[in-house]
């Protein structure tokens, strides 16, 4: 059986759009612990994934396809290790875009974290304090294109303030 | 024939509502024309859910469509312009607002965060976004949501460098 590339839409094709009503997230958790790397699917694309593992996780992103994406937010800072999202292939799969970093134990923080040419960074890494995954950290990644994943939103950080980004 | 005014459904209309896994977006992302520079890409209702990319280092133009309550866009910048500006627009600035804030951050100033409000008058029918001060830089991410048929509510993150940050929001 061949498998079509095209995939199935929701849409009613109606060109004044269409509604979702009762709208539901798929909600990931504690599929991965500590260093045990957890494959995210593009079956899960649209999914949120939720840290709040006391050891850390480490999720890897399907090969990107425009239009996928995943959000990931962290309810209980990691201790050890690190929540960790990286691409699949570090080679040829990047991430771009930025993060503002805000303390949460600094009145009057902020800055912001870019990852300004799609060929370099390839994982966010979040240590439960400098570089953020801090309860309330908030990010979302989306596939533009068969080689870069688009990162915005929110760090949340405490201590001294370092990218989340990463080369590896 | 008459046309109906309720929008079709994707829904499975289950008491509890419905989850569509694996679900994609849409992606509006113009290499030249229409949506890069000056040259506005008027975006349609049918496109509502899309993300929106500005990329192009000449700027880019996108007007939103007529507001109807639900319809919403997300749009981020992976190259900040150079010259021009990113800019967004409603359809009819005389009747339609934008309202909301948004957060800005300067990649280049230690503790350069403000935020700018939208008063969802004629104040506010745009934000323009020059790479540097204004915003626009690679990594902003905005969302905008019609919440009637004159106001958009906007809320996102707008990444600055160059300097102090200052409003994007503009009247015209």
């Amino acid at each position: 059986m061949t498998i079509p590339a095209e995939k199935y839409e929701l849409s009613s094709r109606d060109p004044d759009g269409c509604v979702w009503k009762g709208a539901r997230r798929e909600i990931i958790t504690a599929l991965s612990s500590g260093l045990t790397n957890y494959q995210l699917t593009p079956a899960q694309s649209g999914a949120l994934v939720v840290f709040n593992d006391l050891t850390g996780a480490l999720y890897t992103l399907p090969t990107p396809v425009a239009g996928m994406w995943f959000e990931f937010w962290t309810q209980l800072a990691c201790t050890s290790n690190e929540y960790k999202v990286i691409t699949k292939t570090i080679a040829s799969e990047f991430i771009l875009g930025a993060v503002t970093a805000t303390h949460a134990t600094v009145a009057s923080s902020g800055t912001a974290y870019p990852s300004v040419v799609a060929t370099a960074n390839v994982s966010m890494n979040l240590n439960g304090t400098t570089t953020g995954g801090v309860p309330g950290d908030n990010f979302i990644l989306t596939a533009i294109s068969t080689t870069a994943w688009m990162l915005s939103g929110w760090n949340v950080q405490s201590g001294s303030t370092a990218t989340p980004l990463s080369t590896s | 024939m008459t046309i109906s005014a309720q929008l079709e459904s994707i829904s499975s209309q289950d008491g509890n509502g419905s989850v569509a896994e694996g679900i994609h977006r849409e992606v509006i992302f113009p290499a030249s024309g229409a949506g890069v520079a000056l040259v506005s890409r008027q975006l349609k209702a049918e496109e509502s859910g899309a993300l929106i990319i500005a990329g192009s280092a000449t700027g880019s133009l996108f007007t939103l469509p007529t507001p109807v309550a639900g319809m919403w866009f997300e749009y981020e910048v992976t190259i900040a312009a150079s010259s021009n500006e990113h800019k967004v627009i409603t359809n009819s600035i005389t009747t339609e607002f934008l309202v909301g804030a948004v957060i800005s951050a300067s990649a280049t100033v230690a503790e350069g965060m403000d935020c700018f409000v939208a008063d969802g008058t004629a104040n506010a029918v745009s934000i323009s976004m020059n790479g540097t001060t204004t915003g626009g830089a690679v990594g902003t991410r905005l969302v905008f949501t019609a919440i009637s048929t004159t106001q958009w509510f906007v809320k996102g993150v707008n990444q600055g460098s160059g300097g102090a940050v200052t409003d994007p929001f503009d009247a015209s």
